[in-house]
């Protein structure tokens, strides 16, 4: 099947995201199906906000 | 995607009668010439109207209604558009107004350019401009993702504006409070923090302790008020009893009239129940009629009725007495009760306010000892005593315990504030944080969108330039599609004029920019529909000059690969005769010709023959037409002879016009050029056919002058000369046309970009070849 456009350009900021380190993997394996849909809502993003800052928090913790 | 292969018109537009325009399927290109007024907008229009269910240009002028797509003279119902492409066809007719397009599946999708809508795309506002490319460059999933990742952000924004609200009014209340409570500790948070350490459970005991000893120093009173208030009542009411006793004890026969009542009254309930009713129950006497007896009893007590009510006064005032008696001891009681346990409380209480009283417990031994104290004169004599003993700790002890539970309210108040004052600033940080990773996110996301959009548009420039360059060689124009990095969706142009960066419309010519917009739309066609698409252009342009023509068909021809189908109508007469005349790609070209509408007629489809199947054609007639065929077969020797002198540079006399003679064109190539000229037919890149020129040129220059003999004058020694060396001069043009035109592109070698020799216009290394490059003379 062929790559929409904004599979394209999703795959390019998961690849990105992930270089920066701002999100863990299970939250990029999930932005990476969502993004392109155009499913994504405000609570959706808050959420992942959250877990991804809580667990960093965490891990600063540890550190 | 397979090609339109005919469109057949009836009743509409210029289709007065009906007409089948055939186009071969084998080839990408398709020119339908026609004069003005030909029917050639018909025929674009046609497509557009089953393609598209468009009325085409009929709803492009003003004044017009869709209506005005039905031919004159003719009913709308007749109207009938049928498009055949890949083995099926579609038909459109109108119904109420509007197209209804039957057949199997959807028709094919042409995009259609006329002459009025060249520029509109340049025209246009960038953000218009935008709108017009966002179906090709728009990411819907990823702006709609952007924009609720920025919905996200703001109510962030606001949890944190919130929050810091929140903790503003904690710390404003602790400050208060601090302020209060005389601004200990350096400031109101560590004053806060300490505080909140307190044991609130101590000071709520002592509150409790507290309340205890209220609570029994308040019943302890109470029992007394109501003690006091009992005593009252018992001796008003013992007062009454003996006032009402004395009055009857002053009446003395209303005393003995009482007792006479009474006795009178237990008669009157006897008799009716006596076992010897007829005999008196005091004198037994007999022959007593008891009813008689009951009637006279009724009488005598009704006499003494004032007797009666002071006795039930006295009853009454008795009664009333004796109540006060016994509430006086419950009271009484109630006093050493509560008293009793104001003394537990109070001897073992280490409350201080109790301590200072000094309380001689020794004085208490029936209140304190005894469980259940005895009711006597004595214990409620020390029950009095220790109230009024206990009472000065009263007050204090209130005081303290409205002290204690001020404590524990602000000390609730302050670890509230500082729950508040610290949770907020927690959520904050926490709020903080995510914002600042979504800012990151959206940053990533709105880079990598624009990065793609730029990249596209990139993309339509190179692609404009590339297109641009092939009808404007060294020209330099140049056009940018790029966005404005401090607008959203909005695409902004700029060409490239004199090594500046310009608006296009300020600058290039009409011309320019005529190129320049059906380039856009080529460029965009290609982009985004590619080898789906059938481009449909309509007379796009008519303000270039004739080398400008040249070119761009040249680039159509170029470009028709990239797509299913290009059709372009046109006016211009040169396109018509250098394809014809072998000068372009003629086997990928399908030429239509119209000739002259009438009403009458309407639309009168042919196919324009090249000139050297015409010939063909013409030598293969019966009758020959002798006249025909010399003529005919001059000009197109005229044709090929000026071609090949042009690519040679070839020195022939000089005129006004640039109007030459086959014998002064034959006679340009000289010796040395002659003798070398050849042409070599390629196939995979090996010579299969190598044909030296110089015997065709001797063949043709042999017969030349037949064209003007046969095929120009009225001459009479031309009558002479027999069909046979007409013939002869046809075929041997024909020869030298078979060697100098490729078989496989149908095109003259005019490119000479390789440096060593003339090429078609095939590629890859096939196709014909003309050595050599240069002419030595």
């Amino acid at each position: 099947m062929e790559e929409t456009p904004d599979k394209t350009v999703a795959a390019k900021i998961i690849a990105e995201l992930k270089e920066k380190k701002l999100l863990n993997e299970k939250q990029l394996e999930g932005l990476a199906k969502s993004l392109p849909t155009g499913a994504l809502k405000p609570e959706t993003w808050k959420g992942i906000l959250e877990i991804a800052t809580s667990k960093k928090e965490s891990k600063d913790a540890q550190d | 995607m397979p090609r339109i292969e005919k469109l057949s018109l009836s009743g509409f537009r210029g289709a007065s009668k009906a007409v089948d325009v055939h186009i071969d399927k084998d080839k990408p290109l398709a020119i339908i010439f026609g004069e003005n007024g030909t029917g050639k907008s018909s025929i674009i229009d046609g497509i557009d109207f089953v393609c598209n269910k468009r009325f085409g240009s009929v709803r492009t002028h003003s004044g017009t209604k869709n209506e005005h797509v039905v031919s004159l003279k003719c009913a709308s119902e007749s109207l009938s558009v049928c498009l055949a492409s890949g083995g099926q066809d579609w038909t459109g007719k109108l119904n109420k107004g509007e197209p209804v397009i039957s057949g199997v599946g959807a028709p094919p999708t042409a995009t259609i350019l006329r002459r009025g809508q060249i520029t509109e795309f340049i025209d246009k506002p960038p953000s218009a401009r935008y709108e017009a490319l966002k179906i090709f460059i728009g990411l819907p999933g990823i702006e709609s993702a952007e924009e609720s990742l920025k919905d996200c952000l703001k109510d962030i924004e606001a949890d944190i504006n919130s929050s810091a609200e929140a903790k503003a009014q904690a710390d404003t209340s602790l400050h208060e409070s601090w302020e209060a409570e005389g601004k200990a500790d350096g400031d109101p948070l560590t004053w806060a923090r300490k505080h909140a350490k307190t044991d609130a459970t101590v000071i709520q005991a002592s509150i409790k302790q507290g309340k205890e000893h209220l609570d029994a120093l308040e019943k302890a009173q109470a029992a007394i008020d109501a003690y006091t208030a009992s005593v009252k009542v018992a001796l008003d009411r013992k007062g009454k009893y003996e006032k009402t006793l004395k009055a009857m004890e002053t009446s003395g026969a209303a005393a003995q009239e009482s007792d006479l009542i009474n006795i009178l009254e237990s008669a009157k309930k006897y008799l009716p129940k006596s076992p010897t009713p007829e005999q008196c129950p005091l004198c037994e006497r007999s022959g007593i009629i008891v009813k008689d007896l009951i009637a006279r009893i009724d009488v005598r007590i009704q006499d003494m009725r004032r007797t009666k009510i002071l006795k039930q006064e006295l009853e009454t005032a008795k009664e009333a007495h004796n109540g006060a008696a016994a509430v006086l001891g419950r009271d009484k009681a109630s006093i050493i009760a509560t008293a009793c346990a104001l003394a537990k409380i109070l001897h073992k209480s280490s409350l201080p306010e109790v301590g200072k009283l000094r309380l001689d417990w020794t004085q208490y031994p029936s209140i304190l000892g005894a469980a259940t104290p005895e009711v006597t004169d004595e214990s409620l004599r020390e029950a009095q005593r220790l109230q009024i003993a206990a009472k000065p700790c009263f007050e204090p002890i209130k005081l303290r315990l409205d002290h204690e539970a001020h404590t524990v309210s602000q000390l609730g108040t302050i670890k509230r504030d500082l729950a508040k004052v610290e949770g907020n600033a927690k959520k904050a940080q926490e709020l903080e944080r995510q914002n600042k990773l979504g800012e990151a996110i959206l940053k990533v996301l709105a880079k990598q969108r624009k990065d793609y959009v730029e990249q596209v548009l990139a993309g339509i420039s190179i692609e404009v330039g590339n297109l641009c360059d092939q009808i404007h060689p060294g020209e330099g124009i140049k056009v940018k599609f790029f966005l404005d990095p401090k607008r959203r969706a909005s695409a902004e142009m700029s060409g490239e004029f004199g090594g500046e960066n310009v608006p296009p419309q300020a600058y290039y010519s009409e011309s320019h920019l005529d190129t320049l917009g059906v380039c856009v739309f080529l460029a965009l066609t290609k982009r985004f529909i590619g080898k789906d698409a059938i481009v449909v252009l309509d007379d796009v342009v008519t303000s270039v000059d004739a080398p400008h023509m040249d070119r761009f068909m040249n680039m159509l021809i170029d470009e028709a690969d990239n797509f299913t189908q290009v059709i372009i109508a046109t006016h211009y007469r040169p396109w018509l005769e250098k394809f014809r005349h072998a000068r372009g790609h003629t086997a990928k070209a399908h030429i239509i010709h119209l000739s002259p509408w009438s009403l009458t007629s309407g639309i009168r489809s042919g196919h324009a023959k090249l000139a050297v199947q015409e010939l063909r054609d013409i030598a293969a007639a019966v009758p020959f037409d002798r006249q025909v065929a010399a003529s005919k077969t001059g000009i197109f020797l005229e044709s090929l002879l000026d071609q090949l002198a042009l690519l040679y540079e070839c020195k022939v006399p000089r005129k006004p016009e640039p109007i030459y003679t086959i014998g002064e064109l034959l006679d340009s190539f000289g010796k040395k050029l002659l003798s070398g000229l050849k042409s070599e037919l390629h196939i995979d890149g090996n010579p299969t056919i190598t044909t030296e020129l110089k015997p065709l040129f001797d063949g043709v220059s042999a017969s030349s002058w037949i064209r003007n003999q046969v095929g120009c004058h009225w001459n009479l020694s031309g009558f002479d000369v027999p069909d046979v060396d007409v013939l002869k001069f046809v075929q041997k043009t024909l020869e030298l046309s078979n060697a100098i035109i490729c078989p496989k592109c149908g095109s003259l070698p005019t490119k000479g970009k390789t440096g060593t020799y003339w090429q078609c216009r095939c590629k890859e290394n096939k196709g014909l070849r003309l050595y050599p490059l240069e002419s030595e003379n």
